[in-house]
């Protein structure tokens, strides 16, 4: 039976397509009104589970309970259905309908739909009610998608990659609106490859990599556990005075280059130290700031690879 | 006496748990029917606000009518010209051209100038048949003796070949009559079926079966379409909304929309003098089959196809050869007989069969046959449709 804190419970869950297997065992918990986000590259398996949870797809193997109803029931599942709320990949609902047609559309589909105007008043989308959902911006689309996943008042709220393709502003504005559902009582599962995200709303992030779990823990936690303090970024305004500063510093401590950047461990060197070798041989630099580690961090120390590649 | 207040009190609770069940069951089927009701308002609204599912279903039929009505519909308005040019002026010569005068459809055109050359003249004022009265016509009729009439014509035009039909006809008649003979055999028409239908009437069910073939076809296919890729369909399967319930909604909607596009159709028909006491309340269960049948292809092919090019691709591949083949437009005893046999594979071929011998009040054996085989086939393809439905992922 489920324990009162979890409402989630996945056991050893494994999902196979012909001979690729896209999750490999993986077991977690998650509790009752936190948000907790999946985090992994694409490819790495997270639509696979989200999928698997809302009864779009059936698990190869493993146990899973949401809410204390087994999703491999039929009649459980439907039960689960009525009590949980999902916003897709790349949704998009009826274009010709307007966002309060929409909405309504969705509502009506439950028994227990929120009240439009309330859902419109939190999504702050009272101006917007009787536009149609085509001649609406791609940020305002996704607070459509937000409130049809909300509409019928869920206790579990499932979100694939939510903000994929905002931009930083329509990114807070939708982490604002997650957050803001979150703290009336909802759980939140969400799944992203921007490792600012978990830090930003996230109470707990599981790391996933090529179907297997690498950890789980608050943001903070991981944070602590694999990465080693702050770093120290040299900006170089020439390609002379870069490679000038690498050769300079790469015999004082193991610095990495990504693009224009080098970046350096401040447990190896401190910034101190940096400045008065650069300034001694006279090499230029156009910046340097410290960085305090990130998620992205993190998965690099786990996996060996960058979460986003481009 | 405690035994019997058991079996009581065990009895009452079965009854409690039965009539909690039948509540339940009740409860179900009213979330069920609101969430179809709401499917199908859903469906309605974004249908109307869409130019091209308004035309599919208004313009489209009306077009379809309006072309083929006037094309086929020869009732109003048939009238055919035919050139006469007189050398003779004889007594003979004129009642010729008074009996052909008289014929109701047909306008005679004198020539009244000289004409040097008339092969030339005819070429030149664009003119397709012209019956030529040669001179001393009459005077060699009058003496009994062989006299010909020289009719020019343009091999090319179907016309004209009906204007000879009805100048050989009048010049037969002619003849008997010069010579004072009874004919000694006779032509009686009987109608096999009751109703006396024209050609505009038989054309009118081919015209609402294509109609809704392509209709029930186009919009499945893109509407489907569009719900896969949108994600709605993915959506829709986390709701409490099963798939009986999504085909259904589409399904009620198609239905209403094929017979709306069937009433305009023979709404339009009635320009073409469409005879409508010919209509029959089983026409209605036809649209039905009709649209189940092309329902249930466009689900299959929605499996398979994945860009809405395709969906244009499929649609043409499916509907023309039927369109031509199927005889919903051109009697199938016009074909060869292999094109007849190939008709047969085609689903509008049933269909429409099925509405025209309705409309013939005919045989009943036919009758039934063909309603069968519309039935089955209706049934067969909205089966298969549901289940290729790929609502989930993994389905």
């Amino acid at each position: 039976m489920l324990s009162q804190e979890n409402v989630i419970e996945i056991s050893d869950l494994k999902k196979t397509y012909g001979s690729d297997e896209v999750i490999a065992g993986l077991s977690f918990t998650v509790n009752k009104g936190e948000i907790f986000s999946l985090l992994g590259p694409d490819g790495s398996g997270k639509t696979s589970i989200i999928e698997i949870l809302v009864g779009l797809s059936k698990p190869s193997e493993g146990e899973i309970s949401i809410l204390g109803f087994n999703i491999k029931s039929a009649i459980e599942m439907r039960e689960i259905k009525k009590i949980i709320g999902f916003l897709p990949q790349e949704f998009r609902t009826h274009d010709n309908l307007t966002v309060k047609e929409n909405i309504q559309f969705w509502g009506k589909m439950y028994d227990n739909m929120i009240d439009t105007s309330e859902i419109l008043s939190i999504l702050n989308l009272e101006e917007k009610a009787n536009t149609r959902y085509k001649h609406l911006t791609p940020s305002l689309k996704k607070r459509v998608g937000l409130a049809i996943a909300f509409v019928n008042n869920p206790e579990i709220v499932f979100l694939d990659e939510p903000t994929a393709g905002l931009d930083q502003f329509s990114k807070r504005e939708v982490w604002d609106i997650i957050k803001k559902f979150n703290k009336e009582g909802k759980t939140i599962f969400i799944t992203t490859n921007d490792a600012i995200e978990p830090q930003a709303i996230a109470d707990r992030v599981a790391i996933i990599h090529k179907g297997l779990m690498k950890d789980i823990g608050t943001p903070i936690e991981l944070i602590d556990r694999f990465s080693s303090g702050n770093k120290v970024i040299i900006k170089s305004p020439t390609e002379r005075a870069r490679l000038d500063a690498i050769e300079i510093l790469q015999s004082a401590c193991p610095l990495e280059v990504l693009y224009d950047e080098i970046i350096i461990s401040s447990e190896e060197i401190t910034l101190l130290e940096i400045l008065e070798k650069l300034d001694k041989a006279k090499v230029r630099y156009s910046d340097i700031i410290t960085q305090k580690p990130t998620l992205n961090d993190v998965f690099i120390t786990l996996t060996g690879e960058a979460l986003n590649k481009k | 006496m405690s035994e019997q207040s058991n079996e009581v009190s065990q009895q009452h609770t079965r009854d409690n748990e039965e009539k909690n069940r039948f509540k339940k069951t009740l409860l179900n089927i009213g979330s069920s029917l609101k969430r179809i009701t709401n499917q199908v308002g859903g469906i309605s609204l974004k249908y109307f606000r869409s130019p091209s599912s308004i035309f599919w279903s208004i313009v489209y039929p009306v077009i379809l009518i309006l072309l083929f009505g006037a094309m086929f519909g020869r009732t109003i308005d048939t009238n055919y010209n035919l050139e006469v040019y007189d050398l003779d002026n004889s007594t003979e010569s004129i009642a010729l051209i008074n009996d052909l005068d008289n014929l109701p459809g047909l306008t005679l055109n004198l020539i009244e100038e000289d004409v040097n050359q008339i092969d030339d003249w005819i070429r030149e004022e664009n003119i397709v048949i012209l019956l030529e009265i040669p001179e001393t016509w009459g005077l060699r009729v009058s003496l009994n003796q062989t006299s010909s009439l020289t009719v020019y014509i343009d091999p090319s035009s179907a016309t004209a070949k009906i204007v000879l039909e009805i100048v050989e006809e009048v010049v037969s008649t002619q003849n008997i009559n010069l010579l004072d003979i009874d004919p000694k055999y006779d032509v009686i028409l009987e109608n096999l079926y009751t109703n006396e239908l024209s050609f505009i009437d038989s054309l009118v069910p081919g015209i609402i079966m294509i109609t809704i073939s392509t209709i029930a076809l186009f919009t499945s296919l893109s509407y489907d379409l569009e719900e896969k890729r949108s994600g709605i369909l993915q959506k829709l399967a986390t709701t409490p909304v099963n798939k009986f319930e999504w085909i259904i909604s589409k399904q009620i909607w198609q239905i209403f929309i094929t017979i709306l596009a069937g009433l305009l159709t023979v709404l339009f028909a009635l320009i073409f003098s469409f005879n409508a006491s010919s209509l029959h309340p089983l026409m209605l269960v036809y649209i039905v089959f009709g649209t189940m049948t092309f329902s249930g292809i466009a689900m299959i092919l929605v499996r398979i196809i994945t860009n809405p090019d395709g969906v244009i691709i499929a649609s043409v591949l499916i509907t023309v050869p039927q369109i031509l083949l199927s005889g919903a437009l051109v009697p199938l005893d016009s074909f060869p007989e292999l094109l007849q046999l190939i008709s047969r594979i085609f689903p509008l071929y049933y269909l429409t069969e099925g509405m025209r011998f309705l409309m013939l009040e005919a045989a009943t054996s036919l009758w039934w046959r063909f309603f069968l085989i519309s039935a089955s086939i209706a049934i067969g393809f909205f089966v298969i449709g549901i289940f290729a439905t790929n609502w989930k992922k993994d389905s």
